[in-house]
């Protein structure tokens, strides 16, 4: 039974390939401590640096609430909590609870619920100096929802989501304490972007199928259409004037630039290297695809020639790649959605509408991080036809000469 | 006097947006400095494009810019007009294209015309995909057009005019995968065992995400659009009402590309490897999806992260400013939103491998019995 949770010995039925594959697993484990061990000292080294202001945000128990006063919007409520996490663990303050008319932007407490509190303190004396509510605890449910997709994951792929679920975190680890960190820094958002993708692909990689051929072909088949991918990118965006002031979030990025709180940023870079971000996870995936699919066609008829090989790579990377598109342009359809219902009401013809640098900008993004994608098919098909079909070549050739 | 609308954009009384916009001014004046709202909006309504641009009638033209010893010029239809640059990031020179809006003999400039530039990348995007696999390429190209006309030719358009939001996007989902699924993979078992899974996928996205979202009590309002959308549908008295229930239609028209791309992953290989080796067993050939689908769900999982988080970069980039303390990022709703997208497309996805992985085995294996006395022979 426990055969079928490791998928990696359950590979060949007949367990020829047994020995090989755990010889192959060995191998791999130096490696991944390394990149584990690598990415654990650049955290711990940059979030050492982390700058910390005069104000934390805590969870805080509502104790008791008055009665709702006032006649116009906002109503208040006179509230009391105790406040159950940092630096002001276990004393009790008081509030207003402001409540609108529009439901979505309150936050309604029942005695004993728990909210996210916002606390002003002074540096110097550390006394609290004031408390705003910020809405509702939401972390618990996080974690609840992340152990029930772990629990998920175990149990349609058994212990190799150990590996995935590593992957996962030391990503957004590496995403939230690095890459950020760095581009608020002034770093070139290019260069930044690049390196994280180096890194992050090179990790993803090395956790997931470890130190193989099928790494490999797929690592290949990344970097040269992330490197292509960019060039077009970056061409087509001057060419249509892309900015990237038009991004949620840019004017706020630049009122802190100007208040001089963070390096000034070059937008036009950083939307360039964003779009490659948001195809970077789709071009480790299909190449792992391809390079999976290949090895196991290869397993399954040692006989195919190289040519071969990429040719069915190239064909089931087509399919792929048909709905991979679908996949990356759907993400950003979903994400539009508002965008396009406020245009229809507020009944912006066509010719205007995609020209607005939001919504253009949308539409390059979406189809040239799907170019990503277009390139990594045949460099992976090819860089994995000729790692698994050239090896079994030259092993023939071996054996012959030594018979 | 009426806002123009184009095909089916909904026509709206000139006087009562003004008439709205100007009470929502001062209500939101106020509002802007309260403290418990779950999230502040940082909105800039009084400067919103769409809502300036609805409320001036006008035509948009496009024009070409001419430049005549350094005074430049409109080329609108054949006819030349003097210019004026209403848009301080447009910088001009001669030969550029633009959009502009023509009045008393002048060209005002709103922006540049980006139609061109689009157009040829969607030209080299349609010849990337078809050169990729001739047929098959071309056919996916139809079906991604097919797909983009569901959501935003008919989907968008039929919420307008008061259609339930989840369940209509639900179907859509369900009835884009259907089209695009057999005019990838032809009207055979790949497609039917690639289908199973994706229908099966698409619900369960959808499930989860109703349960998250419901759990961090969150409607998506951190997102600017929705904050509008939330606007104009409460003062405009239209539908959809509630922009809680476009949020959640968003996150399953969002998860269902990924969807349907593991489906056709796993059901492709499974074909080629049974046509291959046509004596695998059934219990075998899902066994090799399993392996195939770990491998799939294992980058697919992380590529959701990119995506979204590509997408949102600069949103990340600017309301991460001062504090990283875990209390705040498990708890403020921009992040629940994210996360939200991330958590329905990989459930989703992770449901839709051994499905798909047994309606292949189902579908492309004759009874093991029979494969069996096959072998025999």
């Amino acid at each position: 039974m426990n055969r079928n949770f490791l998928p990696l010995c359950a590979e060949n039925g007949d367990g020829s390939g047994f020995k090989k594959e755990k010889r192959e697993s060995e191998n791999q484990n130096r490696p991944r401590f390394f990149w584990i061990a690598f990415a654990a000292i650049v955290l711990v080294s940059l979030s050492a640096g982390q700058v910390k202001a005069d104000f934390e945000f805590a969870a805080g128990r509502l104790l008791k609430k008055g009665e709702l006063r006032g006649s116009i919007f906002p109503k208040t409520e006179e509230t009391e909590f105790l406040i159950l996490s940092g630096k002001f663990e276990g004393s009790k303050v008081t509030t207003k609870n402001y409540l609108w008319d529009d439901s979505a932007y309150n936050t309604f407490l029942k005695e004993g619920a728990v909210a996210t509190l916002k606390i002003n303190y002074d540096r110097d004396t550390g006394e609290i100096e004031s408390v705003r509510i910020k809405g509702y605890s939401r972390g618990k449910t996080v974690i609840l929802f992340f152990a029930a997709f772990s629990l998920l994951l175990f149990a349609v792929i058994g212990l190799r989501a150990v590996p995935v679920l590593a992957a996962l975190g030391l990503n957004i680890c590496l995403f939230v304490f690095a890459l950020i960190p760095f581009l608020k820094s002034g770093f070139n958002p290019a260069a930044a972007v690049f390196l994280f993708s180096l890194f992050s692909a090179g990790m993803t990689l090395s956790l997931i199928t470890g130190f193989s051929k099928k790494t490999a072909a797929a690592a290949a088949g990344i970097t040269g259409s992330i490197v292509l991918a960019w060039g077009l990118t970056f061409v087509f965006m001057k060419a249509a004037h892309i900015s990237g002031f038009y991004s949620e979030g840019a004017r706020r990025i630049m009122a802190m630039a100007r208040a001089g709180n963070i390096a000034s940023i070059d937008f036009f870079l950083l939307t360039v290297s964003a779009t490659m971000l948001a195809a970077l996870g789709m071009a480790v995936d299909v190449s792992v695809g391809v390079a999976s699919f290949v090895k196991e066609l290869h397993s399954e008829r040692m006989d195919m020639r190289a040519a071969e090989l990429c040719r069915k790579g190239v064909s089931v990377g087509g399919d792929m790649l048909a709905t991979m598109i679908n996949s990356l342009i759907f993400v950003f359809a979903g994400a539009s959605l508002p965008l396009v219902l406020n245009a229809h009401i507020c009944g912006i013809p066509l010719l205007r509408f995609i020209n607005y640098e939001a919504v253009s900008g949308v539409i390059f993004q979406s189809l040239l991080a799907s170019f990503v994608l277009i390139f990594t098919i045949p460099a992976t098909s090819l860089a994995a036809a000729y790692l698994f079909a050239g090896d079994t070549a030259r092993k023939k050739r071996i054996s012959g000469e030594s018979v | 006097m009426s806002v123009k609308s184009g095909c089916g954009f909904a026509p709206v009384k000139l006087k009562t947006v003004s008439a709205l916009f100007l009470l929502f001014l001062f209500l939101a004046v106020p509002a802007a400095f309260a403290d418990s709202w779950s999230e502040r909006p940082d909105i800039d309504f009084y400067a919103h494009p769409f809502v300036e641009d609805s409320q001036e009638a006008q035509k948009y033209e496009s024009g070409k810019v001419l430049s005549e010893n350094g005074v430049l010029f409109a080329k609108i239809k054949d006819k030349k007009y003097p210019l004026d640059i209403y848009n301080i990031r447009v910088v001009l020179s001669g030969g550029e294209r633009v959009v502009c809006v023509v009045e008393d003999g002048r060209a005002g400039v709103l922006d540049y015309d980006r139609t061109r530039v689009m157009a040829l990348l969607i030209f080299l995007f349609t010849a990337g995909v078809i050169g990729m696999k001739v047929v098959s390429g071309f056919r996916a190209a139809a079906a991604l057009l097919f797909s983009l006309v569901a959501v935003f030719g008919f989907y968008v358009p039929s919420l307008l005019t008061g259609a339930p939001p989840v369940a209509l996007g639900i179907f859509i989902c369900l009835v884009i995968s259907l089209v695009t699924l057999y005019a990838v993979a032809g009207r055979g078992k790949k497609a039917s065992a690639a289908l199973a899974g994706a229908f099966f996928g698409i619900l369960s996205a959808a499930f989860t995400a109703y349960i998250f979202i419901a759990l961090v009590k969150t409607r998506g309002y951190s997102d600017e659009q929705l904050q509008l959308l939330n606007y104009l549908s409460r003062t405009l008295k239209i539908p959809p009402g509630d922009a809680g229930a476009v949020f959640l239609a968003g996150l399953v028209i969002a998860a269902s590309g990924v969807i349907m791309d593991v489906a056709i992953t796993i059901s492709s290989s499974l074909s080629s490897i049974q046509s291959a080796n046509p004596l695998i067993t059934r219990k075998k050939l899902f066994r090799r999806g399993m392996n195939i689908g770990g491998d799939v769900i294992a980058s697919m999982s992380g590529s959701l992260l990119f995506a979204y988080a590509g997408g949102a970069l600069f949103l990340i980039l600017s309301r991460s400013f001062f504090d990283y303390s875990a209390t705040y990022l498990f708890n403020a709703e921009w992040v629940a939103v994210i996360i939200s997208g991330i958590f329905s497309g990989t459930c989703g996805m992770i449901v839709t491998v051994p499905v798909t992985g047994a309606a292949a085995a189902f579908l492309m294996v004759q009874g093991d019995v029979q494969a069996s006395l096959f072998r025999k022979k």
